[in-house]
């Protein structure tokens, strides 16, 4: 935690020097996108959310719970389709895109980072980094030497053989952030990646990710992390389905829950 | 867009298919157990009615498909007669026959090796049975002697007191040899040992007891008993033997005879055939239910487990028909190892019931090709509906369930 972010908070390791300015091109732009689920009411999970991601940019989402966030995240990524509004992946309208396309970007323009690591137990780390290759139309030993490279740039090219049940909740999130890069992917989008883990394991994480848009064009994090979100360059604040630009802190910091949650408004002490 | 290699038109499946079987060998074995118990019982018991067909054929051997037996009469009252006997031999198709019939129903009569009224007799005795039998009824049940000779149609004739004994017979009295006349005394009756009949291809009772002419029978015997006949047939003559031989052995009133013809080997061995081909479907049938049921529960409850994985799948760039060929595959891999395990079981079954029975195992090699594409039907049956379901699952449902 050597710089300060763009809301004046100590910035993890590997956050610093990532600035706005790095951005190239319009990536990903999105127009009054809503997202409604058929019920008694219907349920807007999302409404209106306008906003546009740049290349080589990395955007915090933060919100409380069941403001949408993951709702946001999920449309972004093309893992749920949007109910109204114009969303456009480099110029395309998402509208528009087959069953076939949208699966070949989730393929190789976007890389996803859970809250849960998901990694397949029957595999090994390199299998399950490997796994997010098959899709592609690689040869095996292409698809070895980027999983490898992969998992060296989470540091755990030396386990690759092992099981997940053999590795800790840290290195499992690891593993998935290594399937994730292995993509080489437009946009990694990462769903509260650190939710699960302690403070000093978030930090190694969030450092990855970080770094990980050196070589990915844009990073999109939804956290509940208010030290996280204060040191990353762009937040964007979901409330009620409504996504605004900037951090709200006085809204996340309504209801008092846990420490550091957005869910709970207090920070985590440095 | 990326450069790791662009989005290929189908993920190959196959390989990651055989890793989830094999890196889940206990599900995957337990899966495929209900496949390999239809399978093996498909083989098993197809094998096994091939086996068995090949055990009907040759039980029914020559001696036993061409013999038939006539009944009539008794000793007192005979219609059997030795007259009739040698018509019955003119016939088309006979090859022997001799009447013979059993003295005093086969109730043991005591036998000496000496005189009953001698005082000093220290010789074995024993208890033993009679049968009366024409000369050529001994060629007719395959008699073999052991030593001596048999009697002809002179010993009754001539009123000759001889005996046959049978070789337990011979044994229980302490005769071994027919050389110095040995005598066995029956009441008042002394008989000549003339021969031991060493094997018998049928009545194998006589090999206990003590066969004689007509004329000793009617001598020692205390009361009526019911004659018989025994013909041997050329192969296949038996059945119209059967029908024939009364009008030869007594003319005038040949519904007085029964004849006991084998049964026909073809409608026995049809019948065999029916009752196991009935029972192949049946337990075929069953098994297979067993395997569909088998691997569809299981694929579906591990469709089921496995949601968010295949959640990651799609959010990694599978598509829906990748899913559903990766569940396919799995199910068809479990029905191909099912199938293989099960023919090995199934043949390994004829082989041991063949053994233990002494029988030729017979296995018809399609079956044995066809085993294995039963377990990859059983497996593309059982694991489409999984498949479907695995397919329509959405990517962001399953993420969120886990």
């Amino acid at each position: 935690m050597s710089a300060e972010g763009a809301h004046g908070a100590p910035v993890p390791a590997g956050v610093e020097g990532v600035t706005t300015s790095a951005l190239q091109g319009e990536l990903l732009s999105l127009d009054r996108v809503a997202r409604a689920f058929v019920g008694s009411p219907p349920i807007e999970a999302l409404r209106d959310a306008t906003f546009a991601v740049a290349d080589g940019e990395i955007v915090g989402i933060v919100g409380r719970s069941g403001s949408g966030k993951s709702t946001l995240m999920n449309v972004i990524g093309l893992l749920d389709r949007f109910t109204g509004g114009t969303y456009e992946i480099e110029g395309r309208s998402a509208a528009n895109l087959s069953d076939r396309e949208q699966t070949g970007l989730r393929s190789t323009f976007f890389g996803f980072v859970f809250q849960q690591p998901f990694l397949l137990a029957s595999l090994t780390v390199q299998e399950n980094v490997e796994l997010a290759l098959r899709p592609r139309r690689l040869t095996r030993s292409d698809r070895g030497t980027l999983a490898t490279q992969a998992l060296e740039r989470v540091g755990l090219s030396r386990r690759r053989f092992a099981f997940p049940a053999t590795l800790s909740g840290g290195e499992a999130q690891r593993v998935a952030i290594a399937r994730a890069i292995a993509q080489e992917p437009r946009v990694l989008l990462c769903d509260e990646p650190t939710g699960n883990l302690d403070e000093r394991t978030t930090e190694e994480i969030v450092a990855l990710l970080v770094s990980a848009a050196g070589t990915s064009a844009a990073v999109i994090m939804v956290t509940h992390d208010l030290v996280i979100a204060r040191a990353l360059p762009r937040v964007l604040t979901v409330r009620d389905g409504i996504v605004s630009d900037g951090l709200d802190e006085q809204h996340l910091a309504g209801r008092a829950a846990r420490p550091n949650d957005v869910s709970s408004g207090r920070d985590r002490q440095p | 867009m990326s450069q790791a290699g662009s989005y290929r038109n189908r993920t190959p499946i196959t390989p990651e298919a055989l890793t989830n079987l094999i890196r889940r060998p206990l599900r995957t074995l337990l899966c495929a157990l209900g496949t390999m118990i239809a399978v093996a019982a498909f083989v098993a018991i197809d094998g096994l009615t091939d086996t068995a067909r090949g055990a009907v054929s040759s039980s029914f051997n020559a001696l036993r498909a061409t013999t038939v037996e006539f009944q009539g009469g008794t000793s007192v009252n005979p219609i059997l007669t030795q007259q009739g006997v040698t018509r019955l031999e003119r016939l088309n198709g006979v090859t022997s026959a001799g009447l013979l019939w059993d003295i005093d129903r086969q109730q043991p009569l005591a036998v000496h090796r000496t005189p009953p009224t001698d005082p000093t007799a220290s010789e074995p005795t024993a208890s033993l049975s009679f049968t009366a039998a024409s000369p050529s009824a001994l060629t007719a049940i395959g008699a073999k002697l052991q030593t001596g000779r048999f009697y002809d149609d002179g010993a009754n004739t001539h009123h000759q007191m001889v005996a046959l004994l049978g070789a337990a017979a011979a044994q229980q009295l302490g005769i071994t040899s027919t050389i110095g006349d040995p005598a066995i005394f029956v009441g008042n009756s002394a008989l000549t040992v003339i021969g031991i009949i060493g094997s018998t291809q049928q009545e194998g009772q006589v090999l206990l007891g003590v066969v004689v002419p007509q004329y000793v029978a009617s001598v020692i015997a205390g009361r009526s008993d019911q004659r018989r006949v025994i013909a041997r047939t050329a192969p296949g003559a038996a059945q119209l033997i059967g029908r024939q031989g009364p009008y030869a052995l007594d003319p005038y009133a040949p519904s007085s005879i029964d004849a006991e013809v084998p049964p026909n080997p073809s409608m026995l061995r049809a019948s065999i055939e029916s009752s196991l081909s009935t029972l192949l479907s049946v337990l075929a049938l069953a098994g297979l239910a067993i395997g569909l049921v088998s691997i569809g529960t299981v694929t579906t409850l591990s469709v089921a487990q496995r949601r968010s994985e295949i959640g990651l799948r799609r959010a990694l760039g599978y598509r829906r028909l990748d899913i559903f060929r990766l569940i396919l595959a799995e199910s068809v891999g479990v029905g191909i190892l099912g199938g293989i395990l099960g023919t090995s079981l199934g043949v390994l079954a004829v082989s041991i019931v063949a053994a233990s029975h002494g029988w030729t195992p017979v296995l018809a090699t399609q079956v044995i090709a066809l085993a294995p594409a039963l377990g990859i039907a059983v497996g593309i049956i059982a694991g489409s509906y999984p498949a479907l379901r695995g397919m329509s699952v959405t990517p962001v449902a399953a993420l969120r369930s886990a």
